[in-house]
């Protein structure tokens, strides 16, 4: 109890509280503003995502389309064309449709094909592409993709993700042409061999070779 | 993310493994990363001699520096610690910035690191959208557009694509 304490004694403890109290502050952000502003505007596209959007079917899952952007999904870009493209976004439970969407600033979206249906619906513990037969065909599945969509030379690379359904994680490398919005399986990735690259977690970085700031 | 200097794709795809992928001959090497989901951000400088990875591991978000020589094997790596992003309500990606030669936060605010340090970046107009973001993180659907001198992103499917233009 502070009460009892000498006057030097509680100086020091209130000292030691403000400079402990200093510390937090100033921890919490960067300190200095870069010289300058930043501003963010709106676009003024054509046609939102939504407007885009393909017919309720039993790849609908728990959020529905919605999800392409709100769940945990990147995107294609190619920086040449300017041009971001959505394939299989969605993931988990809550979207499993696999089509493709393209965004050009000022155009907006537009929607390049359908969805696959799967084998039932999300919600039911299903997920595979099938054919109108009910079939299985070699599409890929709606994932969350993280960031693992990339662009290449008028190819989209889809490395990971996490299907709808049952969620976990791929270790798929799927391609699209985009020109034929083909689907190609190129096989899984995950089985690489060991490389230079070394696991960072607390208490390992110190042991690790530092590089250069 | 893809390579350009390399010729390389460049990938996180398993939870704490990420996947070096030559086009050419497939795999190549695997590397160990902190956390996953959240932590599936990454940019490669204009170079391809700097990775950075803006990482969530142990509810404490870091950037994960590696630096790689030029046939593009890292050679070393240091941590950043980032005390103030520890809920960051809007964005939570990473994206390299040419014209400036700076790696861009954007994170509940936008922040500048130049290789060594982070800066806030003061942000004088902005949009709802950017502003009532929460959740999930944007990963890579924030990239460089040359032809509006800044960064595009998609965030609202009511709404179209949103522009940052830096100082």
């Amino acid at each position: 109890m502070a009460r009892g304490r000498s006057p030097r004694v509680r100086r020091r403890a209130f000292t030691a509280g403000l400079t402990a109290l200093a510390a937090t502050l100033l921890a919490r952000r960067p300190p200095a503003f870069a010289q300058g502003r930043a501003e963010w505007s709106a676009l003024p596209d054509a046609a939102p995502l939504s407007s885009q959007f393909p017919p309720k079917g039993n790849w609908w899952g728990s959020v529905g389309p919605r999800a392409i952007l709100g769940a945990w999904n990147g995107r294609a870009w190619d920086e040449t064309g300017e041009t971001a493209r959505l394939f299989g976004y969605g993931g988990h439970t809550d979207y499993g449709g696999n089509e493709v969407y393209r965004w050009r600033p000022g155009e907006g979206f537009q929607r390049l094909n359908d969805p696959n249906p799967l084998d039932g619906a999300v919600r039911e513990g299903k997920g595979v592409p099938v054919d109108a037969n009910g079939n299985p065909v070699a599409r890929a599945r709606s994932v969350h993709t993280y960031s693992g969509q990339v662009y290449v030379d008028g190819v989209i690379h889809r490395l990971g993700g996490s299907p709808a359904w049952p969620g976990g994680f791929l270790n798929s490398h799927w391609k699209l042409d985009v020109a034929t919005l083909e689907h190609t399986d190129a096989g899984p990735v995950a089985r690489a061999r060991q490389g230079a690259w070394r696991r960072v977690g607390p208490g390992r970085q110190a042991a690790d070779r530092p590089c250069a700031p | 993310m893809w390579d350009p200097v390399a010729k390389r794709l460049i990938a996180h795809v398993h939870p704490d493994k990420g996947t070096i992928v030559d086009l050419a001959t497939g795999p190549q090497q695997s590397f160990d990363v902190a956390g996953w989901g959240a932590s599936m951000m990454y940019a490669l400088d204009a170079d391809g001699r700097r990775l950075v990875n803006l990482a969530l591991s142990s509810k404490r978000w870091r950037l994960v520096v590696y630096d790689l020589d030029d046939q593009g094997v890292p050679v070393g790596h240091r941590v950043v610690p980032l005390d103030g992003f520890k809920n960051p309500k809007a964005g939570r990606t990473i994206a390299f910035d040419p014209a400036s030669r700076r790696f861009i936060l954007w994170a509940d605010g936008v922040f500048a690191f130049d290789g060594s340090t982070v800066t806030e970046i003061e942000v004088a107009r902005s949009v709802p959208s950017v502003e009532g973001r929460t959740g999930n993180g944007v990963y890579n659907r924030f990239s460089w557009a040359s032809s509006l001198r800044g960064f595009v992103t998609l965030i609202d499917p009511d709404e179209g694509g949103v522009l940052l233009r830096l100082p």
